[in-house]
């Protein structure tokens, strides 16, 4: 009868190894759970085996196979938190593997460990068998405090479902210390047929958490485990049939089981599958929420910025409407008529300045607004092969009056040979090195300003470099900003929009691989550097 | 003849109203930043002080708060003459003393005149 017992707790520990392994083979938890049930599955059955044919080697083996058990449990505890186990861990688990094998093969050779067995119930143990003994009881020991060290770490959930395994694996492990290691090293080995049943705790407590917690998310496989033990017991009761009747009867119960088992299978693979896919909607909706949070994130930053900037735009297409609209009601409420024809004149071409202003603000802002998404790139559906010296002659030739006003000399510096062909579009390159040139002649009082064009092995380099008022340090941060202007060329040139640095960098940098800084010293002069990739050929 | 201190960093503007306010009969002096406006008021004790808020080298605002934060000076009325024209800004500008906010596209300078000599009289 307990040998009976024996062997149907062996095989519900193959049974529910076997099952949670299938679940998920590639999982470690489930690999390890999976083993750990194995091991102890073999070792029952070994129990088994020993009861019924009563062999020494069979002993050695139950024995050998003891700290093995305790070791996969060990790594199935490690397992269970999401990360891998540290190299310690695994160290020391290597040196623990090694003793358990020293004593294997001790267990085989030494007759110091067990001299001789003389029924399942009476064998007697040798003196290596007490030091055994209290190697298992370390192991042990050790064990505990690595799963309590773990078990605070956890969250409550798997406090929860550890907590009722950790107690089945207790009972399991007590009662197998006891009956199996303890009792034995003190000469008393009649209750030795206890310990592997004692793995039932193991498989009742593990169900349990398995039904209640949804432990492994193996709710299923507690199902399918139940529904085969129900299926293997009522098999067992068509074994034992007496007469005709009552194999009738116990076939009709074994194929009712079965159908039962199937529907219950069945049931909870479909509530299963309904409850993954309200999981699988309830992780799309919090993605999706998540998403549409960072959405609205971005777009109040873009409201910020775009508020930011229309409140400084406004300033400044107010200021020269300011100055145009005063002018023109002193003329038209008479005050002009009292001033001198030289004076009206100055004020008349202070207005048309000042229109000439808003033009530009006008363009650059509009450019500015282009130039300032994410979707602005130069690439080879907008671009094409352009030469760089044709380029830059257009802004020579766009500029040198401007130049020759200021009494500045204005010049193009370029390689005897012709430069290899970058990939751009000549209107936006035009437009970014014309906002450079243009600044270096607005910002220099005397000297010159020259285009220098060169290249390395992979970039055109192109130099705008002028002998003007330069960029005081802690102004050339913020240079690139929009409507950004040096303090010391504050009241040089009101001209501008404020607007051009900004758009030549956007320009430039919606290049792939295109660059653009400066180098410049108070009152020594800028030159700023612009780097685009040749086309490889 | 009132003294009035102009504290404006555009030359054209200040061109204009140094013609209308000399027409009106008012002595108009002037500073091109707030640093400048500052050392012009100690030394220079207007009667009314008009100011534009975006300058280089000390902005109206600060001017403000450092003229109010001055015994001698603080007294002067400002105004802040300027072509932002937002809500916040005029609300900040009140709180640290500021008699009134103009917007210099709405109020053409014979207003501005105008509305200068009012405030000097309710002053007086």
């Amino acid at each position: 009868m307990i040998a009976l017992f024996i062997l149907i707790v062996a095989i519900l520990n193959f049974i529910l190894g076997f099952y949670v392994f299938l679940n998920n083979p590639k999982g470690r938890i489930n690999i390890s759970f999976g083993l750990s049930s194995f091991l102890i599955g073999l070792w029952v059955f070994l129990n088994f085996i020993f009861i019924k044919y009563t062999s020494i080697y069979v002993l050695q083996a139950i024995y050998t196979l003891a700290p093995f058990i305790i070791i996969s449990i060990a790594w199935w505890v490690a397992s269970l938190q999401t990360v891998k186990p540290s190299k310690s861990f695994v160290r020391i688990n290597a040196l623990f593997i090694l003793f358990n094998c020293f004593w294997g093969v001790l267990m085989f050779i030494s007759p110091q460990m067990i001299e001789k067995v003389n029924s399942a119930l009476d064998y007697t143990t040798g003196s290596f068998f007490n030091v055994f003994t209290v190697y298992i009881l370390i192991l042990f020991f050790i064990f505990i405090i690595y799963f309590s060290l773990q078990y605070r770490k956890s969250d409550k959930i798997f406090r929860d479902q550890m907590r009722l395994i950790f107690l089945g694996i207790m009972m399991t492990v007590v009662i197998a210390a006891v009956v199996g290691f303890v009792l034995p090293a003190f000469g008393i080995t009649r209750f030795n047929f206890l310990d592997s049943p004692s793995s039932i705790f193991f498989i009742i407590f593990s169900f349990y958490s398995i039904i209640k917690y949804k432990f492994l998310n193996v709710r299923v496989i507690g199902t399918e485990v139940f529904a085969t033990f129900l299926v293997f017991l009522s098999f067992l009761g068509l074994l034992r049939w007496i007469d005709l009747s009552d194999l009738v009867l116990s076939a009709a119960i074994f194929g009712a089981t079965i159908i039962f088992a199937g529907l219950l299978i069945r049931s909870v693979f479909t509530e299963i599958k309904r409850r993954e896919e309200v999981e699988k909607l309830n992780v799309k909706l919090n993605k999706a929420a998540v998403e549409l949070k960072a959405r609205a994130k971005h777009l109040e930053k873009l409201l910020q910025m775009r508020s930011e900037f229309l409140d400084i735009a406004s300033h400044q297409l107010k200021t020269p409407v300011s100055v145009i609209r005063g002018t023109l009601s002193m003329f038209q409420d008479g005050s002009m008529d009292k001033v001198s024809k030289a004076e009206q004149k100055k004020f008349l071409n202070n207005v048309f300045q000042k229109a000439n202003k808003l033009n530009v603000i006008i363009n650059d802002i509009l450019r500015a607004s282009e130039v300032d998404t994410d979707e602005f790139v130069i690439d080879k559906n907008s671009a094409k092969p352009i030469q760089i010296e044709d380029v830059a002659t257009c802004v020579y030739n766009d500029l040198i009056d401007s130049a020759q006003e200021r009494k500045l000399k204005l010049e193009i510096i370029k390689p005897a040979k012709k430069l290899p062909p970058i990939l751009s579009n000549a209107d936006f390159l035009e437009q970014a090195l014309s906002n450079l040139v243009n600044n270096a002649i607005k910002y220099t009082a005397q000297g010159q300003v020259k285009i220098i064009l060169s290249q390395d092995q992979d970039n055109i380099i192109i130099k705008v470099e002028d002998s003007g008022v330069g960029i005081p340090l802690a102004d050339q941060k913020k240079m690139f900003d929009k409507f950004a202007r040096a303090s010391n060329a504050v009241n040089m040139y009101t001209d501008g929009s404020g607007l051009g640095l900004f758009i030549a960098k956007k320009i430039i940098e919606a290049h792939k691989g295109g660059q653009i800084s400066f180098v410049s010293q108070e009152g020594r002069g800028t030159t700023f550097t612009v780097t685009m990739p040749i086309i490889k050929k | 003849m009132a003294k009035i201190l102009l504290i404006e960093d555009d030359p054209d503007q200040v061109m204009l109203y140094s013609i209308k306010f000399k027409m009106e009969g008012l002595d108009l002096i002037c500073a091109y930043n707030g640093r400048e406006g500052l050392e012009m008021a100690r030394r220079e004790k207007p009667q009314l002080i008009l100011s534009d808020v975006v300058m280089n080298n000390m902005d109206g605002m600060e001017m403000l708060k450092q003229l109010k934060a001055d015994p001698k000076i603080k007294d002067i009325p400002v105004v802040m003459l300027t072509n932002l024209n937002k809500k916040e800004l005029k609300e900040k500008a009140k709180e640290l003393g500021a008699k009134d906010f103009w917007a210099k596209t709405e109020v053409m300078p014979q207003e501005v005149a105008n509305r200068v000599k009012k405030m000097l009289k309710i002053v007086k």
